[in-house]
């Protein structure tokens, strides 16, 4: 499970500075040979969904001009894609488009080679998971409740829970590792264990694609690593394709696949984390000094200073 | 808080799971309405114009006369005419004893609509808080109240001779005032907030025009039955009002606990529903016209009883919880209970308290009730606002 055991057999040379048009077949190319190199994670690990953005345009009626401009995204088949980038930078923007809550005013998204666009709700809901960065729930609804409509998109009109939906809820349950919580009412859970009750609800809907929204923030560290010990496990354990928006770059590179860096709505760079998380990166995109060791767990990110516009050029090593 | 059923798992889950939602708190509650109800209700039996001992009215309610004679009991249900294209009868009905016919056919009716509008109103507001993530919306938060007024005064006020549809009017007022606020908080969607505040909007301007109406009224009568419509009242209820509500109930209640399930993923929020697989704006109007129709029946026999949709699935909600296909049932028992109770109130009050004789209108009682339990409700509980 360790990040040696999948990083991709051939390094990608990151292209800093990717420019807002690069064509699509560039970002195929750059997916293609993430497919198999997983292959000694299981047997069928090298199978996966294809899920990709090609130049999206999206942005809110409120704000001036786009928020994400012109940008591809190939999410890598049954691995886990991390979007990483300061505030702002449109991470969290291009994940809503791509999951079809935000209609984009250009460009598609695909899964599999349909356009999510184009898709019956709830025939996209069976396929593509979403797991939002604000969840409200009522505080009387108990866990396994909560993780029951999970279901939804499986469940017609007037149908109960079938056989089928119900081991799906336990296999959600014992994945997100809430089974002690199930009768809990959710009101009386702590914020961590809450994220992770929302969690199980969104594998419950065992959907090939999974997005998640920010899935570690406000966490305490405890129920940080949880969050990631669910990621590494589907990572692992099933082909499917996760792409994750990370405040946490640390996290990013230790847990990801492949990283894609956003800054002012463009990808700057993307590529295996031991590619994108650089200390040029972290100084361009982030603003920050830092020193970046390579381990077995991924790039180690120490933090030293904010760098100030003007000092971004005298960097020194 | 609820008490919820054991864990379910393995095949007995399957089992338990079509009825395992009834649970303990659910079925109290029940039972504990039904009783006030029952209780009312033979309060209300027992007084009125023709002296009866109470022994005599409660006997005329279980007069097996009417109850075990089919011909009877569809008689008062569909009305005399489609009872005999119905069963063919065509002779005369047999003869009732007085006390049964005073009960059966002038006081048992009022304590029918009265249930029949308290668990439209009740499961209408629970509708609404769902719909707009709001415990303090009720069935006329998003303006059928003021539509409905607004045309009841123009009926009485200015097409006098249209008052016999009087109630068909004021329901389709409610409806169209729904519509126009749907209208005004359209942009490319809706949200919770957009539709409080066309609510509002068409309320203010509905309400004003209404009062505005007053005025031109010509005659005191015309005022008081206004005043009777427009803040609820079941004087002079009839089978004829329990024929008109008794469909639109049945498919509002059927529909809307078809629809708990979706209540119930709506209650997560916009983002997550619509993420499921919901489409929120197609399943947030279809509810809500559901709740309007439940509204809109109890408007067409009643007027504009208030309160009632606000309190009931508050109190229901404390009892059982969120649970939308609980709360439903439960409303549907708590809120007869809490009109059919308020009723004797309205009914009896004057005479009791005054010696006098009139009735007041009943919304006048529940909007007496429904203020102090809010107050009780913000002195107690934190928060108040968000299911």
């Amino acid at each position: 499970m360790s990040q040696s055991d999948t990083t991709p057999t051939e390094p990608h040379h990151p292209d800093e500075h990717t420019d807002c048009d690069e064509s699509p077949d560039a970002q195929s190319a750059l997916a293609a040979p993430a497919i198999g190199t997983d292959a000694a994670a299981g047997a069928d690990a090298a199978e996966g969904t294809p899920f990709e953005a090609e130049d999206l345009v999206v942005g809110y009626p409120t704000s001036n001009g786009p928020v994400v401009d012109g940008e591809s995204l190939v999410a890598a088949p049954g691995e886990v894609t991390a979007l990483v980038g300061p505030n702002g930078s449109g991470k969290s923007t291009l994940l809503k488009a791509m999951a079809d809550q935000l209609a984009p005013e250009a460009g598609a998204v695909r899964i599999d080679g349909s356009e999510v666009a184009d898709m019956d709700a709830k025939d996209l809901a069976r396929r593509l998971g979403l797991l939002s960065q604000e969840n409200v729930a009522p505080d009387s609804i108990t866990v396994r409740k909560l993780v029951e409509h999970g279901r939804y998109p499986h469940r017609g009109f007037f149908d109960g829970l079938t056989e089928e939906d119900r081991a799906a809820v336990d296999r959600a349950i014992d994945l997100a590792g809430v089974d002690h919580l199930r009768d809990r009412d959710v009101g009386s859970l702590s914020g961590g264990q809450k994220q992770l009750v929302w969690i199980a609800m969104v594998l419950a809907q065992e959907t090939d694609v999974l997005l998640l929204d920010e899935p570690t923030t406000f966490l305490d560290m405890h129920h940080q690593l949880e969050v990631m010990e669910i990621i590494e496990t589907l990572r692992a354990e099933s082909d499917k394709t996760v792409v994750v928006v990370l405040h946490d770059l640390q996290q990013a590179a230790r847990l990801a696949d492949r990283v894609v860096a956003l800054q002012d709505g463009a990808v700057r760079s993307r590529g295996s984390p031991e590619a994108v998380v650089t200390e040029d990166l972290l100084a361009d995109v982030f603003g920050i000094e830092a020193d970046v060791v390579p381990t077995d767990r991924g790039p180690q990110i120490t933090p030293l200073r904010p760098l100030h516009d003007d000092g971004g050029t005298d960097r020194h090593d | 808080m609820a008490e919820n059923v054991a864990p379910e798992s393995g095949s007995e889950a399957a089992e338990s799971a079509r009825f395992g939602w009834v649970d303990r708190s659910l079925l109290g509650l029940c039972l504990g309405s039904l009783a006030v109800t029952v209780a009312a209700g033979l309060v209300q039996v027992s007084f009125g114009s023709y002296s009866m001992s109470v022994a005599q009215a409660w006997r005329s309610v279980v007069d097996p006369a009417v109850l075990l004679d089919y011909r009877w009991v569809l008689n008062f249900l569909l009305g005399e005419g489609l009872m005999r294209t119905v069963t063919g009868f065509q002779g005369e009905l047999p003869e009732l004893a007085t006390p049964t016919l005073i009960v059966w056919t002038i006081r048992l009716p009022r304590v029918f609509v009265a249930g029949l509008v308290g668990a439209n109103l009740a499961v209408s507001g629970a509708i609404f808080q769902a719909v707009t993530r709001n415990e303090l919306a009720s069935p006329f938060v998003l303006g059928v109240s003021s539509g409905a007024g607004l045309l009841i005064l123009l009926t009485l006020v200015v097409f006098p001779m249209l008052a016999a549809a009087l109630p068909i009017i004021a329901a389709l007022g409610g409806m169209a005032a729904f519509v126009l606020v749907y209208v005004i908080a359209w942009k490319g969607g809706t949200s919770p907030v957009r539709l409080v505040l066309a609510g509002v909007i068409v309320g203010t301007v509905f309400q004003s025009l209404q009062t505005g109406l007053f005025f031109f009224a010509d005659s005191i009568g015309v005022v008081q039955s206004a005043i009777a419509w427009t803040t609820g009242s079941l004087t002079g209820v009839d089978w004829e009002q329990v024929r008109t509500a008794l469909p639109w109930s049945v498919v509002a209640v059927g529909l809307s606990l078809v629809g708990a399930r979706q209540l119930n993923v709506l209650l997560l929020g916009e983002r997550t529903a619509s993420s499921l697989g919901m489409n929120v704006e197609r399943m947030r109007f279809a509810l809500s016209a559901v709740g309007v129709l439940a509204a809109a029946a109890s408007i067409a026999v009643a007027g504009i009883v208030g309160f009632v949709g606000l309190i009931v699935p508050h109190v229901v909600r404390n009892v059982v919880g969120s649970d939308y296909r609980r709360l439903v049932v439960g409303c549907v028992f708590a809120g007869p209970a809490l009109l059919v109770a308020a009723d004797v109130g309205a009914r009896l009050a004057i005479p009791v308290l005054t010696g006098g004789s009139g009735q007041l209108p009943v919304g006048i009682v529940t909007g007496l009730v429904g203020g102090p339990y809010f107050l009780y409700l913000m002195r107690k509980q934190e928060q108040l606002g968000e299911i």
